[in-house]
This record gives structure tokens, sequence and C-alpha cells, in this order.
């Protein structure tokens, strides 16, 4: 069974709503009531609106992000294989070797920040999900109050409880949204807050056939606004974290120093160096070897090159 | 000074060689969760909402940013490994000369 009011569940309630509302005016009047053409009229609007979203596929993405998360900055696995990394680099010094040791430590912050940014994108994931789940239940006990107040107008006394439960959105949202993203957890579930704190109660007017149809309308179309300003506020998180994303750029993207590359002229032995060979009979060998190296890289480059465009292949790759 | 460069370059490449180096390696595994940053299965029920359609692209920009980060963040781990095995192909080199 679903943790949700289901599509079918929904319809069919709307279905069992619409026929007491006909049933009403054929009893009370037997005759057409311009409200409660307007109210089943709006119904399929309703609708639209809080089915819009499928909480099954909330919860999957949650939960498929949610290990996407763990693998960038909870993978041990790949901790190890950076610090290693370090270790298999310790016999190395110079400034070279130590920016390059120092970019270690800048991959595993770079993945600890990449962390928090995903987990906070998934807080509002939880959010979506919460007034996914919560439309559903609210428009439901709205077409249940609709429903019942109806058959009292039928019976023409209070036969039945027309009192709707309605989640305060906005609330439940700004709560949502105000966690910590580092205690978010497994399974969607896990994460929705006691919402059962946010409801607020209201009253179908079961007072006559003109009252319950122009009740519900109004009840229905004040969730749906509630709903869009909700969907709303998360949209701006949204945006305000890719702006945030946008400007913050991590230290991992700064490029090395040139001397930490060989076809750079700035590199040298002395900057990356091993502990055991004096820089001075090494270092010009380092220099020529790699000037030669650089001019056959470039020579291979331009031979590659050249038979590509030969190939009339260059400009494809 | 006659064992050369030898032990030190062997172990500075266990760090950087291709595939099975450590660094590659984490850069592999820091990628594979790229799919799922980058996946926009959708989340669209039955019905259709305007405000949904807006939060959503919003969603997706910033999903993609994300991930598009995890992306470059794993080039950048692949280009320092790169960086440090040329420094071992020009030390060899030398090495040879030693």
């Amino acid at each position: 069974m679903a943790d949700w009011r289901t599509d079918d569940d929904i319809h069919h309630a709307t279905n069992t709503m619409q026929d007491w509302f006909r049933v009403m005016c054929e009893e009370e009047w037997d005759t057409r009531s311009e409200a409660v053409d307007a109210a089943i009229q709006q119904v399929p609007n309703h609708m639209n609106c809080v089915t819009a979203l499928d909480p099954a596929k909330i919860r999957d993405d949650y939960e498929r992000l949610f290990q996407a998360a763990v693998r960038i900055g909870d993978n041990d696995l790949a901790v190890a294989k950076i610090r290693i990394t370090g270790t298999h680099l310790a016999a190395w010094t110079g400034d070279a070797a130590d920016r390059f040791k120092e970019q270690l430590t800048v991959m595993e912050v770079f993945c600890d920040k990449q962390q928090t940014l995903v987990l906070e994108m998934l807080r509002g994931v939880a959010a979506v999900y919460t007034i996914a789940v919560l439309a559903r239940e609210s428009y439901f006990s709205i077409i249940e109050a609709g429903t019942a107040a109806a058959m009292n107008v039928c019976v023409q006394q209070k036969a039945k409880e027309t009192e709707a439960k309605i989640s305060l959105y906005a609330d439940v949202i700004k709560d949502i949204l105000g966690m910590d993203a580092k205690n978010l957890r497994s399974g969607v579930a896990n994460v929705v807050i006691d919402v059962g704190k946010y409801v607020a109660t209201t009253m179908i007017d079961d007072g006559g056939i003109d009252q319950v149809a122009n009740s519900y309308r109004h009840e229905a179309d004040r969730l749906c606004q509630s709903l869009g300003q909700a969907l709303d506020a998360i949209q701006g998180d949204f945006a305000k974290q890719h702006e945030k994303v946008d400007n913050e750029k991590p230290g991992l993207f700064v490029p090395l120093p040139a001397y930490c590359d060989v076809d750079s002229p700035d590199f040298s032995y002395e900057r990356f160096r091993d502990t055991a060979h004096d820089p001075g009979p090494i270092g010009p060998q380092v220099e020529a070897e790699r000037q030669k190296y650089v001019e056959e890289k470039r020579t291979n480059d331009t031979e590659i090159g050249r038979r590509l465009d030969h190939h009339g292949d260059k400009g494809v790759i | 000074m006659s064992d050369g460069f030898t032990i030190d370059l062997d172990e500075a490449e266990r760090g950087c060689r291709s595939y099975d180096g450590s660094l590659p390696q984490a850069a592999l595994m820091l990628r594979e969760p790229v799919a799922d940053l980058l996946d926009h299965a959708g989340w669209d029920g039955r019905g259709r909402f305007d405000a949904v359609d807006r939060m959503r692209s919003a969603y997706r920009l910033l999903s993609e940013e994300l991930g598009d980060r995890q992306i470059r963040g794993c080039d950048v781990m692949e280009d320092t490994a790169e960086a440090l095995r040329e420094i071992i192909a020009v030390y060899r080199r030398v090495d040879g000369q030693v």
C-alpha cells in the first residue's frame, strides 16, 4: 500500500463527491445549481494540481541522489586512494612536489564540499516529496468533507462531519529547507518532519447546495494556490543554490602553477626532486631531457594533426 | 647515486599510472555518481501544474551544474595524475644517463 493517496484514490473520491453533488441537487430542489456546475467544472483543474507530482518517482530519485552523495563525500575507498597517492610521492620534495601533495588535500575538500551541495539540493527534493504527499492528502480530505456535506444536505441534518484537514505548506517547506543538510538520511520518509503539527482544519459549509459547492471550490482553490506558492518557494531555493554553486569556484579548479608542468620552462629538478639526488649535477640533465621531451611532444602533436588533416578528420575530434 | 631514480619513480608511478594508479582510480570512483546527478527521469504525475514545471526547471539546472562540477573535479584529478606521469617520463629518460 502506498504511503500517499494514489491517483486512483483521488479519482474515485472525486467521482463520489460529484455524484453526491448531483444527488444533492436532485433531492433538494430537483434543479440545477450554477455553484455546483462551477465546482464540478473545477474538479479536473484541482486534480491536475495535486497529482502533477508523483511521490514514488521523487522518493526513488531521493534515494538515488542520497547514494550518489554518499559515494562522493563518504567514499572511504576513493579517499584512501587519494591519500595513498601522497604516500607514493613521499620521496619527492620541492615546490612542485609540495604543490602536488597539497592538491591531494584539496581533492578531499572538494569531495566534502560537493557532498554538502548535493545534500542541500536533496533537502529541496525532500521538500518536494513532502508537499506532493501532503497536497494529495489535503485534497482528499477536502473531497471527503465535500461529500459528507452533500450527504448532510440530502438528509437535511448534520449526519456527517464536514471538517477537512489541510496542511500548511509554507510552514512545512520553511522547516524542511531550514534543516541542516548534513542530517539528511537514507529514505526520504526518514527526512519528513512531523507533518501532523502543520495541519489546519477547515469546515465545508453544509448549509445548502450552493454553500457546499462554493465551500468545496473555495477550499480546493486555496489548496492549489498555496501548493503553487510552496513549489515556487522550493524553486527559489533551487535557484539560490544554483547561483551559490555558480559563484563559488572550488580550490581544485585553480590551475596548478606552471612549475608543476614539464611543458613549462618554470619546471626544474629543484622543484621536484628526490631526497637522494643533489640538484647540482642532475638539474641540467633534467632540463635538457625536459626540452627534448617537450619538443618530441610538439612534433608528435604536429604529426598527428597533419595525418588527421590529410584524412580530412581534423575538426571532428 | 648509481641506483638512479628507479625506486622513487616506480613508487611515484603507483600513484599516477593510467587505469590502476591510485589517483586515476580515485577519479574513476568519484565519476560514477555523475550519471545519477545528471539523470532526470522526471517526477511527473498524471496531472499538470505550471508551478511544478518551473520548480523542475530550476532543479534540473542545479543538478546539471553539480554534475558538471563533479565531472570537472574528476578531470582535474586525472590531469594531475597526467602531470605527474610526464614528470616521471622525463626523469626516466634522465635515469638512463645517471
